[in-house]
C-alpha cells in the first residue's frame, strides 16, 4: 500500500512537471538552420550561422505530450546582436497552424527567454527556433 | 452537332496506313447543304463536321493516332481530311511500397500482381537517433534476387517514421547517412534509394534537397534516387508541406512520388483518403513547379478510413482488402460518389454479430462510414495520370489491395484506360501461328516466371499446357513460346513494361529442344489491350462495320448485341431485335463496367468491346477443363479417353475398355516418368492436363 502511495506521488510529479522544462530537459536536441552545432561543454552548444541568408540558427522540437494549450517554452542564450525567437506550431499531420515571432537582443550573460504561447491543439507539434534576423555569418551560445 | 452524326464505320489498312470512312445519315440534308458549298473553305459548319470527325476518331479510337478520314453519305464520298493525334500515353511504371510483412508474404503478394510492378520499395533503411543509418531486419538478400529475377528492381525507402528529430537527425548527419546509404546500396546489389523522410518544416528544405543530393552524386547513374514528397494540393509553403523544393529535387532525382493521399486522416472530419479533385490538384502543383510531367509518379492509396457513428473521432486506417471483408461478413451499402470519385462503404455490426479486429482494434456493434479505394476510384487516378502525362503510379502499400484489381491494372495503364481489342473473330480467321518449344521446370520458378520469360501471360502458359491449377513441379516439361519468332512482327506478343530489366528478362534465349508450331490460345483481351501497334485495329484482309444503336434501334444488330448482352449477363430480356428502354439500361450497365462513356449509344467502341467480352467469355466457358482423378480400379469413359491417349503416346498396348487396371497404371506411370511428373500410377489433374498437350501436338 505505501509502495502504491509512493509511486503514485511519483508519477503525479513526472506527469505534471512544466512542459517547458520538459523540453529542456536531457536529450533536447538542438538542429543547426545553415548553421553548425557543436557541444562546447555539458548542455552547452556553440552556434555558428553561415551568412549565407537571412533565418539561419537553431531549431528543437518540444518534446511530450501537452496537457494544456498554454506553453512557455524558455531557453538559455548567450552571444551578441539582435536574433528572433520564433514559435511555430503544426499540427499532428505536420499542416503549419501558426507562428509566433519575438524579436530578442542576445548578450555576453546568459539570460533565459520565454514566450507564452497559446496552442490550437494540444497534439500539435511546436518547433522553436533562434535565427539571425539578416544575412550575416555569426555565433551564439545556447543551453 | 454530335457523336451520332456517323452512323457507320468501315477501317481500312494499307501498308500500315489507315483509312477510316464515316458514313453519315442520308436523311440529313444539312450535310447536302454543307459540301454543295466548297468543303474546308472555313464555313462554320464544314469546321463543325471536321471537329466532329476528329472528336469522333478520337473517342471510338483512342488507339489510334494517324489516318486518313473520309467522310461519306452512303456511297458518294464527300471529302477526306487527315488526322493526326498526338501519341497516345501509355503508362510502364508502376511501383509499390511493401510495409507490412516478410519476405515470404512479399513475394506472395508480388506474385499476385501479375507483373504489373517494375519496383517495389521495402522498409529497409531506418536512420538511429545519431542519424545514421540503420538497416532493418526487413532487409533479406534472398528477397532482392528474387526480385531481380522477376525482373523487378528494389529501391528501399529511408524512413524517419514521422520523427521530426530523428529527420532533422538525419539531415544534419547528411554526409556520413549518403555515404553509409550509396555503401550499402553498391554492396548488395540493390537498384537505389527512395527518401522519405516527413515531418520536418520549410526550415529543413535546403538540407532536405542537399542530402538528395549526395545520394544522386554518390550513387552510380545507374542506381535511382527518388523523393516521396507531400501532396501539395493548395501549395503550402510552411510545416512538413514546405520542406520539398520540388523543382530542385527533381533535379537530383529519377521522379517525385507524390504522396497524394491522407487528404482525410485520424483524427479529421469524414471524407475521401484521396478525392479527385484534391489528387488533381496536387498534380497540378507539381507540374506548376516545372517538373517534367515524366518525372511525376503519383501514389495511390490501397486503404481506407473509417469513421463509427456517433464518436467524437475517427478516420482509423483500415486496408481496402478488409473493407471488402466487412462488407461480405456484415453486409452493407457502397455508394460511389461521383463528386469525389471514392466509394463509401457503410457498414453496421450488430449486437451478437461475429467480432472483426483490425490493427489490433475490436470493431464494437454500431455503423461505420468507411471512405476507401476501389476499381472505380483507382481507375480515376489512372485517368489523371494519363490526362497529365505522369510517369506512373505509386501505390501504398502492397497486401493491402483487393487482389482483383491487378485484373485491370494492365488496361488503367493503357490510354485512358481504353482497350484496343482485337475481333475475336478476326484472331480466328488470320493464319497466325505461334513457334512452341519446351521448357523444364526448375527449382525456384512460378508459373509467372515462365510466362514472363517466354513473353507470355499466365492464362496463356496454363491454356497452352492445359494446366487446371497454379501448381508446377520441377521437372514438368511445359510448352512455351519460342522467343525466336518465325512470324511477322505483328505477330510478336506485346511486351508488358517498358522496363529495360523487364526487356532483358523476356529476351533470355530459347530453350534448345525443337520447336513445333501450333495454333496459340486465343489472345485475351488485356494482351490486345498493351498493343499500341494500330495494325492490331484491322488488317485489310478483314473490314468491321459497326452501326450505331441507339433507343428506338430495331433490326438483326439490335437482336446480335442484345444476344451478346445476354451473355455478359447483364441483359435478360428476349433478343428481340428492339433497341427499348431494358436494352438501353444493359448498354449503360456494360458501359459503366467496360468504362466507357455511359450514353447508352451502343457505337463502335460500345459493340467492339462487346464483342471481345462475349467471345471471352464464350472462349472462358469453353477453355476451362476439369480433370478427374483416375486410379487403380477407376472405370468408365474417362479412363477410356485416358486409355486412348496412352495408347497415341505409345505407353499403353491393351485396349481402351475403360477399365483403370495394372496394365493401365503401368502405362500412366511410364508416361509419368518420361514427361517428368510424379510416378505414382495415379491419373490426377497434371497428368491428365499433360496428357492431353502431348496428344494433341502428336
Amino acid at each position: 500500500m505505501k509502495k502504491q502511495f509512493i509511486l503514485s506521488i511519483l508519477l503525479f510529479v513526472l506527469f505534471s512537471f512544466p512542459l517547458q522544462l520538459m523540453a529542456r530537459e536531457e536529450g533536447t536536441k538542438y538542429f543547426g538552420v545553415n548553421a553548425t552545432v557543436e557541444k562546447v561543454n555539458q548542455d552547452e552548444y556553440a552556434v555558428k550561422t553561415k551568412g549565407e541568408k537571412k533565418e539561419e540558427g537553431i531549431v528543437y522540437t518540444l518534446l511530450g505530450r501537452f496537457s494544456s494549450l498554454q506553453i512557455q517554452p524558455s531557453i538559455n542564450l548567450k552571444g551578441n546582436g539582435k536574433y528572433l525567437l520564433v514559435i511555430q506550431e503544426t499540427d499532428a499531420r505536420g499542416t503549419f497552424i501558426n507562428e509566433k515571432k519575438m524579436p530578442i537582443t542576445l548578450t555576453n550573460n546568459w539570460q533565459t527567454f520565454s514566450v507564452p504561447y497559446k496552442m490550437k491543439s494540444t497534439t500539435s507539434q511546436i518547433d522553436v527556433m533562434v535565427l539571425t534576423t539578416t544575412k550575416t555569418k555569426t555565433a551564439f551560445f545556447v543551453k | 452537332m454530335d457523336l451520332s452524326t456517323f452512323n457507320e464505320v468501315d477501317i481500312k489498312e494499307v501498308n500500315g496506313e489507315y483509312t477510316l470512312i464515316l458514313r453519315m445519315k442520308g436523311e440529313q440534308p444539312l450535310y447536302d447543304t454543307e459540301f454543295g458549298s466548297e468543303f474546308f473553305h472555313s464555313t462554320k459548319e464544314n469546321g463543325n463536321l471536321v471537329m466532329a470527325a476528329k472528336k469522333f476518331i478520337k473517342k471510338e479510337f483512342p488507339k489510334i493516332k494517324k489516318a486518313t478520314i473520309v467522310l461519306a453519305i452512303g456511297t458518294v464520298i464527300l471529302a477526306s481530311f487527315p488526322f493526326q493525334k498526338a501519341e497516345a500515353h501509355e503508362v510502364t511504371f508502376n511501383m509499390s511500397y511493401l510495409y507490412f510483412g516478410n519476405t515470404k508474404s512479399y513475394i506472395s503478394q508480388i506474385d499476385k500482381t501479375q507483373g504489373n510492378l517494375s519496383l517495389v520499395s521495402p522498409s529497409y533503411f531506418d536512420i538511429n537517433a545519431d542519424g545514421s543509418l540503420k538497416i532493418t531486419t526487413q532487409y533479406d538478400s534472398t528477397f532482392v534476387k528474387e526480385m531481380h529475377n522477376r525482373g523487378i528492381k528494389v529501391v528501399p525507402f529511408l524512413s524517419n517514421h514521422w520523427d521530426r528529430t530523428i529527420g532533422r537527425a538525419a539531415l544534419s548527419n547528411r554526409e556520413k547517412l549518403t555515404t553509409q546509404i550509396a555503401d550499402f546500396i553498391i554492396k548488395n546489389n540493390l537498384d537505389g534509394i527512395q527518401v522519405d523522410i516527413e515531418n520536418t518544416t520549410e526550415i529543413d528544405r535546403d538540407a532536405y534537397t542537399d542530402l538528395v543530393k549526395q545520394l544522386r552524386e554518390k550513387l552510380p547513374s545507374d542506381k535511382e534516387v527518388s523523393v516521396a514528397v507531400a501532396a501539395n494540393p493548395n501549395g503550402w509553403t510552411k510545416g512538413w508541406h514546405g520542406t520539398y523544393d520540388y523543382k530542385e529535387l527533381a533535379k537530383y532525382s529519377n521522379y517525385l512520388m507524390v504522396m497524394a493521399y491522407d487528404e482525410s486522416y485520424e483524427g479529421s472530419p469524414e471524407g475521401p483518403v484521396a478525392s479527385y479533385g484534391w489528387v488533381e490538384r496536387s498534380i497540378q502543383y507539381a507540374l506548376k513547379q516545372g517538373i517534367s510531367s515524366d518525372k511525376i509518379v503519383l501514389g495511390i492509396p490501397f486503404y481506407g478510413r473509417y469513421w463509427k457513428e456517433g464518436e467524437a473521432t475517427g478516420g482509423t486506417g483500415i486496408s481496402n482488402v478488409r473493407v471488402d471483408e466487412l462488407l461480405s461478413k456484415y453486409g452493407g451499402t457502397v455508394v460511389f460518389d461521383e463528386a469525389t470519385k471514392s466509394p463509401k462503404a457503410t457498414v453496421t455490426i450488430k449486437q451478437g454479430d461475429p467480432v472483426t479486429t483490425i490493427a489490433g482494434k475490436t470493431l464494437a456493434p454500431g455503423t461505420y462510414k468507411i471512405w476507401y479505394e476501389n476499381s472505380d476510384s483507382i481507375a480515376a487516378k489512372f485517368d489523371l495520370i494519363h490526362k497529365y502525362n505522369l510517369k506512373g503510379s505509386g501505390s501504398w502499400s502492397l497486401g493491402q489491395e483487393s487482389t482483383a484489381i491487378w485484373q485491370n491494372y494492365r488496361a488503367w495503364m493503357s490510354d485512358n484506360g481504353q482497350t484496343v481489342v482485337q475481333q475475336p473473330q478476326q484472331s480466328t480467321t488470320l493464319p497466325t501461328t505461334q513457334a512452341t518449344s519446351k521448357y523444364t521446370v526448375r527449382s525456384g520458378d512460378s508459373l509467372w516466371k515462365i510466362a514472363t520469360s517466354y513473353k507470355m501471360t499466365i492464362d496463356q502458359l496454363k491454356q497452352l499446357n492445359n494446366l487446371t491449377t497454379d501448381n508446377i513441379v520441377v521437372g514438368q516439361v511445359l510448352n512455351v513460346f519460342s522467343i525466336v519468332d518465325s512470324t511477322s512482327a505483328t505477330d510478336t506478343p506485346p511486351s508488358t513494361t517498358g522496363e529495360t530489366s523487364k526487356q532483358e528478362t523476356v529476351t533470355k534465349p530459347a530453350p534448345t529442344e525443337e520447336a513445333v508450331v501450333v495454333v496459340p490460345p486465343a489472345k485475351s483481351t488485356t494482351t490486345a489491350a498493351k498493343s499500341t501497334t494500330p495494325a492490331k485495329v484491322a488488317t485489310p484482309a478483314k473490314q468491321t462495320k459497326y452501326p450505331t444503336l441507339k433507343s428506338g434501334s430495331k433490326g438483326a444488330a439490335v437482336v446480335d448485341m442484345q444476344n451478346k448482352l445476354k451473355k455478359t449477363k447483364l441483359y435478360t430480356g428476349k433478343a428481340n431485335g428492339v433497341y427499348d428502354s431494358a436494352t438501353k439500361n444493359a448498354v449503360v450497365a456494360f458501359q459503366k463496367k467496360y468504362k466507357l462513356k455511359a450514353d447508352g449509344i451502343a457505337g463502335p467502341t460500345t459493340l467492339l468491346k462487346l464483342d471481345s467480352v462475349a467471345a471471352a467469355t464464350k472462349s472462358a466457358t469453353t477453355a476451362v477443363k476439369k480433370y478427374p482423378t483416375l486410379k487403380l480400379g477407376s472405370q468408365g469413359t474417362a479412363v477410356k479417353d485416358m486409355q486412348n491417349k496412352l495408347i497415341k503416346t505409345k505407353n499403353y498396348k491393351g485396349k481402351a475398355l475403360g477399365k483403370y487396371d495394372a496394365s493401365t497404371r503401368s502405362a500412366v506411370i511410364a508416361f509419368q516418368k518420361k514427361y517428368k511428373l510424379k510416378a505414382d500410377g495415379i491419373a490426377g489433374p497434371a497428368t491428365l492436363a499433360k496428357l492431353d498437350s502431348v496428344t494433341k501436338s502428336k
